[in-house]
């Protein structure tokens, strides 16, 4: 089978085997949705008629049938918890997430890339050997721990930061980018360790002095030389790397989130699985693992477009 | 560069063995009980009686944090054990034979592989719910992709070279070329990748746990720690720092560990 | 060798910009007659009659009345209704509305609208329930449009402290996307995980109320966050603050305190060995330290109970029973002893995780168990999962969780006796459910107090279970709000808060 098109079968085979899964794992949780949404008061004929009502007395297989047919159509239901259309909902507190993932993934690749580079250079020198030993410690750090430690540097240093107040985008968003910030970092830092280092040792491995060198000799200017040249050549692990890191970004921004108190896709998770919230899980984790499934195609697209001689292997 | 090798294979060590150290030494002894509570002496700051300081119940966090080595070993090792056993199996079996069998332990590895570790350890915990034992389940299964990775791909390397073509006309069994022929030839690329998971399972735990969901209390662990301290992150900012760092200090032990034998086992690099 | 990598300082350039952008956006915030209140969770259906979560009514409660509201005291004062009387035998309510109450989208309310709405929670007309509160109802009548005659099957004492929920008009059925009702504000906006805005209601029966144009519920959580949003002035009132972090405020805010009529109760599963047995479940309240609990869980901020009632509804509760089961070790061993336990036993709390407060309390239970040789281990469960299997399943050894007061005593203690499908006791005592069905049916609220009172003396000396304390409720506020008033009910008034200055 050829590169491409087996990759996109794997895509869709995963996918359909995910939504599989997400139903099923969620079918075999103990709990009772309608009892939770009822509470403590509730007599067992209320529960009754609210479980007929959501439709929890179908059998498994029409219930996963009309969840995926529902999902193929656009349409992923109601919430049990907050009578809400489950889309919404996701919509909502993708606002939140894909903003925080995005300005994480930028401060990787602007902190990252550089610092790896700087690591790279002086990597027999003093300098190096603290750096290194800076990114060490770095990649040790829980995100959580960061985060709390954060929390506690912002809002005793900067009165005004409270944590747990999402800004509306149309509202303010200057303010709404500013209450992401710090958890943004705290998702960052550790990853800007790491990818530090995988850029570092690619630069020592590609022979960055002796590049630099050449370049000189070539009478080319220093800069140039660097993202021209070295940059193409470490962008193989580089992107394995990042690949890896968007789906930890997509899994860590879930305890982050609970950190910050932010009203994001961790949040809802959290809440739709202690409610028992069967729509709102499947789709929250349908769209998790989809998307890392999405990232890992794209990624193996990318390695196409970076080297084409990989798509024959 | 001989330099640099030992010193993280030193530094890494020496972090190791402190931890492994203090987890035999809190079996034996803690500077105070564990749990005991003490209602007049809450939420102490470091130094005094109690080296650490106090938590919110007035216990003794240094010796929490000795018994939390504990947990973190316990969840640690089994998991990655786990993780590993599982994991070079089906490595083993699918980069050997290939075929049908291959793809199909590559699918449900693709499978595992898209719920993110944290999602996937949410999923078993609401389903068998919270506690040390489904922690280690969950690390486990988030373990295995990483070990099935590196043990396919020497495999799919070994079974080219000429001593397994003359092992399989000399009749030897197919598991006895696997394990007996091929495997010890990973065996450095997996203790590498052993020490790193080990790491990386402790920091998993750690954050399961700041989510509630992992090691229960009144058991201590780093993570639980973390998450009663950020109740009290103004009032009490050292209790939140103490359980940090250990959980900094062992992680970052076993990763300069993994990366100080890679360098020994690998001279080149 | 010169370092320069121009995207780094571009970088950390965008990086001051964002800061110091931020600190001036975030900071002012508009001088309108806002006020911003915490709460700790999304509403479930914003449809009152669906809605069943505390956390919901707390909120919606100054959006939708009914045709009586609950008063600060504890009592009832007529709301869409204007007056009302009960003939004599206690069967027939007249009720005459108020004139002039307005619904948010502008309509006068009728009696067809109360007759509506009632109907819809009996289910009279789709045959399912939405409430299990008006089974006693027999018919509604509407002679005019002004007057609402309900007849009763059988005598119902909290038939009137029922009628508190909310009248919808009858021409609108889309109540979670627009919940439409008569109370002081009107529904603006709600966003889940994020907040609910509601807003001055111009044509409020009360002329002068509210006091504010703008209310918005920020849902936070998380405890420690809300805090720093109170500190940083981001919110302006945080209810149920925990009571050990309010000296960490200081200069600038106020509180209230006060019960929240609730009790906090480990249940024992009395159907269990060694549960079963008397001797046992007092040696285990002789054994728990309730003044401990109280100090350590809650930093002194509880009243002590003796018995399955909070002392906050004052008129029906029985006083001196929190001083049945004084702190004693030795009883404690010596009542184990008699009962057969000379060494204790091993035992399992269960207690609901989401609920921290009742971690803390389980984890100091534990050591206090020990004492008296009780090996009790902690097991936690998931909300959903308390629900399904301990309170519904009734499967458990001991459980620790608190039950919610109402207006009235009735469903506060008919959670004990024997035929109630919650009664996940397991208690059962034929002298307390007759006391409960005298009470019942008793229309005269002294004689039901005298009955009422009977009931938790009988618990208290059963040991039906260990009563610990009502955990105090605290609300804490910057000093420039004013007129909040403190409920015995889980809601948050806020028609009488106003900004000074």
């Amino acid at each position: 089978m050829s590169y491409l098109p087996g990759k996109f079968l794997t895509f869709i085979l995963t996918l359909w085997l995910v939504s599989l899964l997400t139903f099923a794992v969620f079918q075999v949780i103990p709990g009772n949705p309608a009892q939770i949404i009822l509470g403590t008061e509730a007599l067992p004929e209320q529960i009754a008629a609210l479980e007929e009502e959501l439709g929890l007395d179908l059998p498994l297989h029409l219930r996963y049938l009309r969840w995926i047919g529902g999902v193929f159509r656009g349409d992923l239901g109601n919430s049990l918890r907050f009578s809400q259309p489950v889309l919404e909902l996701l919509v909502n507190s993708l606002q939140v997430t894909l903003p925080m993932a995005g300005m994480a993934l930028i401060f990787i690749v602007f902190l990252g890339i550089p610092l790896g580079i700087v690591v790279g250079r002086y990597h027999d020198k003093k300098q190096g050997l603290i750096l290194s030993i800076v990114t060490q410690f770095g990649t040790a750090v829980p995100s959580f721990w960061l985060g709390i430690l954060l929390m506690l540097a912002f809002a005793q240093l900067l009165k005004h930061f409270a944590p747990g107040t999402f800004v509306p985008w149309e509202e303010n968003w200057v303010g709404a980018l500013f209450s992401l910030f710090p958890p943004a970092l705290a998702v960052a830092l550790p990853k800007v360790a790491v990818l530090s280092r995988y850029v570092s040792t690619a630069f020592v491995e590609e022979g960055g002095a002796d590049y630099i060198r050449t370049a000189y000799a070539k009478g080319l200017r220093e800069k140039t030389v660097l993202y021209k040249h070295l940059l193409k050549n470490i962008l193989i692990p580089v992107t394995t790397v990042m690949g890896l890191m968007i789906t930890d970004i997509l899994g860590g921004s879930i305890i982050v989130e609970k950190v910050f108190a932010l009203p994001g896709i961790g949040r809802l998770l959290v809440t739709a699985i202690s409610f028992r919230d069967f729509p709102l899980m499947q789709a929250i984790a349908l769209y998790l693992a989809g998307m890392v499934v999405l990232i890992n195609l794209l990624v193996d697209l990318a390695y196409c477009f970076i080297d084409p001689r990989i798509r024959l292997r | 560069m001989t330099r640099k090798v030992s010193l993280n294979l030193i530094l890494g060590g020496a972090l190791v063995l402190l931890f492994l150290f203090t987890m035999v030494v809190s079996f034996f002894y803690t500077p105070y009980d564990v749990n005991q509570m003490r209602s007049e002496e809450r939420l102490l700051p470091p130094g005094g009686r109690y080296r650490l300081g106090t938590d919110n119940f007035g216990r003794d966090i240094l010796s929490r944090i000795m018994k939390g080595t504990q947990t973190a070993f316990l969840v640690g090792t089994i998991s990655v054990i786990i993780g590993m056993v599982m994991g070079v199996i089906l490595g083993a079996v699918s980069g050997y034979f290939g075929g049908w069998l291959e793809r199909i332990i590559m699918q449900i590895n693709e499978t595992i592989q898209a719920f993110p570790g944290v999602l996937l350890a949410l999923m078993i915990v609401a389903a068998f719910g919270p506690g040390t034992f489904n922690t280690i389940i969950a690390l486990s299964i988030t373990a295995i992709p990483g070990f099935m990775r590196i043990t396919r791909s020497g495999f799919l390397q070994y079974k080219e070279y000429s001593f397994v073509e003359a092992a399989e006309t000399l009749g030897i069994s197919s598991p006895g070329i696997m394990f007996k022929h091929i495997l010890p030839n990973l065996y450095p690329t997996i203790v590498v990748a052993a020490s790193a998971g080990f790491a990386g399972t402790l920091l998993a735990e750690a954050g399961l746990s700041y989510l509630g969901l992992g090691v229960q209390p009144p058991e201590p662990s780093w993570g639980r720690m973390l998450h009663e301290a950020q109740s009290y992150l103004f009032k009490a900012p050292c209790y939140s720092l103490a359980p940090g760092f250990t959980i900094l200090l062992s992680v970052l032990g076993f990763n300069l560990l993994s990366d100080g034998v890679r360098d020994l086992l690998d001279p080149k690099s | 060798m010169r370092i320069k990598f121009s995207p780094l300082y571009l970088f950390l350039l965008v990086l001051v910009l964002m800061v110091s952008g931020g600190l001036l956006l975030v900071g002012g915030k508009g001088s309108e007659n806002k006020v911003v209140v915490v709460v700790p969770q999304d509403p479930d259906y914003l449809d009152p009659h669906q809605a069943s979560a505390a956390g919901t009514y707390e909120m919606m409660f100054n959006v939708y009345e009914g045709l009586l509201k609950p008063t600060p005291e504890g009592g009832l004062s007529p709301a869409i209704a204007d007056s009302y009387s009960i003939s004599q035998d206690g069967l027939t309510y007249t009720f005459i509305l108020r004139k002039g109450v307005k619904f948010h989208h502008g309509r006068e309310v009728t009696a067809d609208d109360v007759k509506f709405s009632l109907e819809r929670l009996m289910g009279t007309h789709t045959g399912k329930p939405l409430s299990p509160f008006f089974e006693k109802v027999k018919t509604i009548e509407t002679p005019d449009s002004r007057r609402v005659i309900i007849k009763l099957k059988e005598v119902d004492a909290s038939l009137l402290s029922n009628l508190t929920v909310a009248i919808v008009p009858q021409d609108n059925l889309n109540l979670n996307t627009h919940p439409i009702g008569t109370g002081p504000f009107r529904f603006v906006e709600y966003r889940p995980g994020q907040r609910l805005i509601i807003e001055k209601f111009k044509d409020y029966w009360e002329p002068k109320l509210p006091l504010v144009d703008k209310v918005e519920f920020r849902i936070i959580p998380d405890r420690e966050a809300a805090l720093i949003a109170l500190k940083t002035g981001a919110v302006d009132i945080y209810p149920r603050i925990d009571n050990e972090r309010i000296e960490e405020l200081g200069d600038g805010f106020c509180h209230l305190q006060g019960m929240q009529n609730l009790v906090q109760v480990m249940a024992m599963n009395l159907k269990r060995k060694p549960f079963n047995d008397l001797r046992v479940r007092q040696a285990i309240n002789y054994a728990v330290n309730v003044d401990e609990i109280i100090q350590m869980a809650a930093f002194g901020f509880g009243t002590k109970l003796g018995s399955g009632f909070s002392p906050a509804m004052s008129m029906f509760y029985e006083p001196g029973l929190e001083e049945l089961y004084p702190n004693n070790v030795e009883k404690a061993k010596k009542l184990l002893a008699e009962a057969g336990y000379k060494d204790g036993f091993r035992t399992t709390i269960s207690v609901p995780s989401n609920y921290s407060f009742h971690v803390d309390t389980a984890q100091i239970i534990v050591e206090q168990l020990k004492k008296v040789g009780i090996e009790a281990r902690i097991e936690l469960v998931e909300w959903a999962v308390w629900l399904q299997r301990i309170y519904k399943g009734r499967d458990y050894e001991m459980t620790i969780t608190g039950l919610a007061g109402k207006l009235d005593p009735l469903p506060v203690l008919i959670r004990y006796t024997s035929d109630y499908p919650n009664n996940f006791f397991n208690y059962s005592n034929p002298e307390f459910d007759i006391l409960n069905r005298q009470a019942a049916a008793e229309s005269d609220q002294k004689k039901r107090a005298v009955l009422y009172k009977k009931a938790q003396r009988i618990l208290a000396e059963e040991a039906a279970a260990v009563f610990i304390m009502d955990p105090h409720y605290t609300v804490a506020f910057k000093e420039n709000i004013a007129g909040y008033k403190m409920y015995p009910l889980y809601i948050q008034d806020m028609s009488t808060v106003y900004v000074t200055e």
